[in-house]
């Protein structure tokens, strides 16, 4: 493959072609109608939105990678970032009449300004879904549900949701000094608990030895349903307490639904969206290094546009997913259909024939040339030469004599 | 099993003490720089031997669940991993240095291979400097007026006088950290854990 430098692709961009090409439609099909099957449907918004639209809540290192441009009249335009903002802004303006629970679904593409890392891509396929309307954790449950039976759906098994309370780690932090509070919540972010560590001792005179303890032993909270009595009793507030009921109750509820051998508690996980409020989820999969799905409640989100209501969701990467879920083999049954000049109409009716059965044909003039003329490996290859002969596969020549079966049987 | 990413070089030797302190037992080929892959005679570990400015990469994309690098190397590829525990070895100082008259406050072009710290601490001192990119030897920078100063790790500071330079501040101490991968973190929890729990209290107890 030859590329031109004048004609390279701008970097974290990309092409897909052929299989990857397959591949993704089969991803799309699947994951649509798996969140169909939920009760989810399919929105589509704007690619382009005014700026203002996606800064609720972003967190500024995002704000910063936005692309942006101007539209005649001065206002500043951006690239969705990604499409929860959009799908609120949707539900609170579009959809805002229609009674809810509201439960919403997309496949949509998202462009971030790279940050120079190798699967730091600009552009993002994210598929998601938003439940919106629904304050229980039941919905946060549900949405959990949605998210383990797409990725069963798509074959993969060695999987897991992380599931942490943003709630929960405000709570904890909200009663501290604001500088230490900010030390800490960055190092949370940053997941580095060697920081956290030091901000702790750093703040030692500030927080009392027992808070001092449980606050260390915040981060190291994780596993199963056993870690929301660990995350109790280290809580140090009615607020951190109220999170680790909506925990257990979650739990119920994942239990209920059959997935809760899927997810892990981790009181550290704290997206950085500054628009969650309440339980937040991550996902991994064993074959890949990088999170491959995202999530958690925003409840105060849809206020910024204008309707009040809780609302829950999540999106999967599907670029990331397409590195791990194993493409669906079987050979598309398309066929290369080519034609000396004298067999044209043989190969027009036989073409149609055929693509009325559902088999795509490419119809080419032959000029006797041999080989299969660059036809993709996975596409038959049918040759009518000057003399009305039929050479091709086996399977292609018996759709070929019932091809001529019909052509004798049709009155003329 | 679990891999774990190791610094060639200078640290090495004390990192295989404390994972042997730990109750790990590397294979002896760890020392053999032309070995990139090395058992652990326990089975449940291999090691990886990379170049420091490697570590982070390996451990990012999960080719390595785990590694061991310095928190300079960590701090300046921002990867995104879990920083899970500080080893109290390889302690350094990340120090501005230059001639002794340098006024900091004033200071406009800077020798370093240290972006990162380097714009980080003159920002904050509201100061927007030029990098000037070097690798070794950057002492020579401001000896040669292509600096005003330069921001480098020092370990004794032994350089830094022989070539008449002074530091001005110290930007951060470093030291080895353990770092693990965000996948391995969450689905082979117990493993990460397990091997953290380990080397921390080796470290608590102060062997080195």
């Amino acid at each position: 493959m030859r590329v031109s430098q004048r004609w390279e692709r701008p970097p974290g961009s990309h092409d897909f072609v052929r299989e990857d090409m397959a591949h993704r439609r089969f991803i799309e099909a699947e994951l649509m109608d798996e969140f169909g099957r939920f009760g989810f449907l399919p929105v589509e918004t704007p690619v382009v939105e005014y700026a203002a639209t996606f800064m609720q809540g972003i967190h500024q290192d995002d704000e910063e990678r936005m692309y942006r441009m101007f539209d005649a009249t001065g206002r500043t335009l951006a690239l969705r970032p990604e499409m929860t903002a959009a799908v609120a802004r949707l539900a609170a303006t579009t959809l805002g009449d229609d009674p809810l629970p509201l439960r919403l679904c997309y496949w949509a593409k998202t462009y971030r300004a790279e940050g120079g890392r190798v699967h730091d891509r600009a552009e993002v396929t994210q598929a998601g879904v938003e439940l919106l309307g629904v304050r229980g954790v039941e919905a946060d449950a549900e949405v959990i549900a949605v998210m383990v039976s797409s990725l069963r759906r798509l074959g993969l098994r060695a999987f897991r949701l992380a599931v942490g309370h943003s709630g929960y780690v405000q709570s904890m932090l909200g009663s501290l000094p604001d500088a230490l509070r900010a030390e800490l919540r960055s190092a949370l972010i940053e997941k580095d608990l060697v920081a956290y560590g030091r901000a702790l001792v750093g703040g030692r005179r500030l927080v009392g030895e027992a808070d001092l303890e449980k606050l260390a032993a915040l981060p190291h909270i994780r596993g199963g349903v056993e870690a929301v009595a660990a995350a109790r009793a280290a809580a140090l507030d009615d607020g951190a307490r109220a999170a680790c009921d909506e925990l257990d109750a979650l739990w119920g509820a994942l239990r209920e639904h059959g997935v809760d051998e899927f997810v892990r508690l981790d009181m550290a996980l704290y997206l950085h969206h500054e628009y969650y409020t309440g339980v937040v989820i991550e996902g991994y999969a064993d074959a890949l290094g990088y999170p491959i799905c995202f999530g958690g409640r925003y409840d105060r989100l849809l206020e910024q546009f204008g309707r009040e209501a809780p609302a829950t969701g999540s999106v999967l990467h599907i670029e990331r997913l397409m590195a791990i879920v194993e493409p669906r083999s079987g050979r598309p049954n398309g066929v290369r259909l080519r034609y000396a000049e004298p067999a044209r109409p043989a190969a027009y009716a036989f073409a149609r024939f055929l693509r009325e059965r559902g088999h795509p044909a490419a119809v080419d003039v032959w000029d006797g040339a041999p080989g299969t003329d660059g036809a993709a490996a996975d596409v038959g290859v049918f040759t009518l030469d000057a003399d009305g002969r039929a050479v091709a596969e086996e399977k292609w020549l018996q759709l070929y004599e019932q091809y001529l079966q019909k052509e004798g049987d049709a009155p003329c | 099993m679990l891999t774990v990413a190791l610094t060639k070089g200078r640290i090495l030797g004390t990192t295989v003490e404390m994972l042997q302190a730990a109750g790990f037992s590397p294979d002896e080929d760890v020392f053999d720089t032309r070995k990139y892959i090395v058992p652990d005679r326990s089975g449940t570990v291999r090691y990886l031997l990379a170049k420091p400015v490697d570590v982070p990469t390996y451990v990012e994309h999960g080719a390595a669940d785990i590694g061991f690098v310095g928190k300079d190397v960590l701090y300046e590829a921002q990867a995104d991993l879990h920083e899970l525990l500080d080893l109290g070895i390889g302690v350094c100082r990340m120090v501005v240095a230059g001639p002794a008259g340098v006024d900091v406050a004033g200071v406009r072009r800077v020798a370093t291979k240290y972006h990162r710290y380097a714009h980080d601490y003159f920002r904050k001192h509201g100061r927007q400097i030029e990098v000037i990119d070097l690798h070794g030897s950057v002492e020579l920078a401001p000896l040669t007026g292509l600096a005003d100063c330069i921001v480098d790790i020092v370990e004794t500071g032994q350089t830094l006088r022989e070539n008449g330079l002074v530091v001005h501040a110290e930007l951060a101490r470093v030291s080895t950290r353990v770092v693990a991968n965000r996948r391995s973190y969450q689905l082979r929890a117990a493993e990460v854990d397990d091997f953290i729990d380990r080397l921390r209290n080796r470290v608590k107890e102060g062997v080195r």
